[in-house]
């Protein structure tokens, strides 16, 4: 059966606006999805932001806490730097360039039997500021046969110089004076041996 | 002049949409904005605060060395300072020589006015010290001089040698007249 459209065009047009009333029938939805899309998202934004501001609250909490910590660290470096301090110029006071026992000790190893020392002292040079501690070894020998006086000397400084233990604390060995003289037909010499002391105060 | 219901419905729309306009523009643009920035801010302060996360450890640790800091500070002060009345000081050095054959000829602090001018007042660190030379004079053998400098230099409290000079006798080869000032520190009132 064959269907015919016996209305007349005009008709037929009105009809055809029909669908932009029936199209325009989404946009209530529409809008009322848009709605509560964006109510929805806006709920979201409002818990996030409540949490974030929690979190804030307990970070910022956290890093007063952790300010006031790092104020105590500042505090206890200046007084760890302070009592280092105190305790460098404890020790400084404290040190001894010279253990007196070990080095007599040590000389009296040192001396030869032709050897006697008559004074040892050590003292501050001079009376200026600059002066240096000088360690001044006095004594008299009687060498062996067959050896000079001189020779007996030489050998003795030789063996101060050489014993670092001994005079690793002096910058070196000055003969200042030497003086031989015949006593009761033996020959005697008296000597002064000068020592300044390496680092000069102690 | 009434409104069809395809008009109405469009300027209801269109207002409805002007709305939401609005509040995007106002109210979630913004609240966007401030959740970014709060983000931003917590994550800042979380990265310093693992940065600062040591501290902690580092006051502990601070602390336990300044206690023994403390502890050795106190110990060497204790040894380096006597008291001011030199009694004890006095005392203290025949005690040390008391076994020995050691024969004190004299044991005096340096007279007033050359203890003026030689003694050494140290303002260091907040502590006030004088060093007071005391000339001491004897009699000993070598080797009791030897143990008595020992003792000098192992005692508790610090005795400073500052000088020493040993000359043999002339009728006794085995006895020495020993002269050496020995200094003690005495700290100072501020």
């Amino acid at each position: 059966m064959v269907k015919v459209n016996l209305l007349s065009l005009e008709t037929n047009k009105t009809k055809d606006a029909g669908p932009p009333i029936t199209n325009i029938q989404w946009l209530p939805r529409a809008l009322f999805s848009l709605s509560i899309i964006f109510f929805s998202i806006g709920v979201y934004l409002r818990v996030v932001t409540i949490y974030q501001k929690k979190g804030l609250r307990e970070a910022i909490k956290q890093y007063e806490e952790v300010e006031a910590m790092a104020g105590k660290v500042k505090i206890s470096k200046e007084e760890l730097d302070k009592l280092n301090g105190e305790l460098n110029l404890f020790d400084g006071y404290l040190k001894r360039e010279i253990i007196w026992s070990e080095k007599l000790s040590q000389l009296c190893n040192l001396i030869p039997q032709e050897i006697w020392l008559t004074q040892l002292s050590f003292e501050k040079k001079g009376m200026g500021v600059s002066d240096l501690y000088s360690l001044s070894l006095k004594g008299s020998l009687i060498p062996q046969e067959k050896t000079s006086p001189i020779g007996t000397l030489s050998k003795f400084i030789n063996q101060l110089k050489e014993d670092e233990a001994f005079s690793g604390d002096f910058q070196n060995l000055i003969l200042s004076d030497s003086r031989t003289e015949t006593k009761h037909n033996v020959e005697i010499m008296t000597f002064t041996i000068e020592m300044p002391f390496r680092k000069g105060e102690i | 002049m009434g409104l069809d219901k395809k008009q109405t419905v469009l300027i209801f729309s269109l207002v409805f949409f002007l709305l939401l306009g609005i509040m995007f523009c106002f109210i979630f643009l913004p609240a966007l904005r401030q959740s970014r920035l709060l983000s931003k801010q917590i994550k800042d302060k979380r990265t310093n605060l693992t940065k600062m996360q040591t501290l902690t450890s580092e006051y502990s640790r601070l602390e336990a060395e300044i206690k023994n800091t403390r502890e050795k500070a106190q110990l060497l002060k204790n040894r380096l300072f006597w008291e001011k009345d030199i009694s004890r000081f006095l005392s203290e050095l025949t005690r040390l020589a008391s076994d020995l054959q050691i024969e004190f000829v004299s044991l005096k602090p340096e007279s007033v006015s050359s203890l003026q001018q030689k003694e050494k007042i140290e303002s260091q660190k907040g502590y006030l010290f004088a060093q007071v030379p005391i000339l001491v004079v004897l009699r000993s053998n070598y080797g009791d001089l030897v143990r008595f400098l020992k003792r000098i230099e192992e005692t508790d409290k610090f005795i400073k040698i500052e000088s020493l000079s040993i000359e043999s006798e002339q009728r006794d080869i085995h006895k020495h007249n020993v002269k050496m000032t020995l200094s003690i520190f005495v700290e100072e009132k501020a």
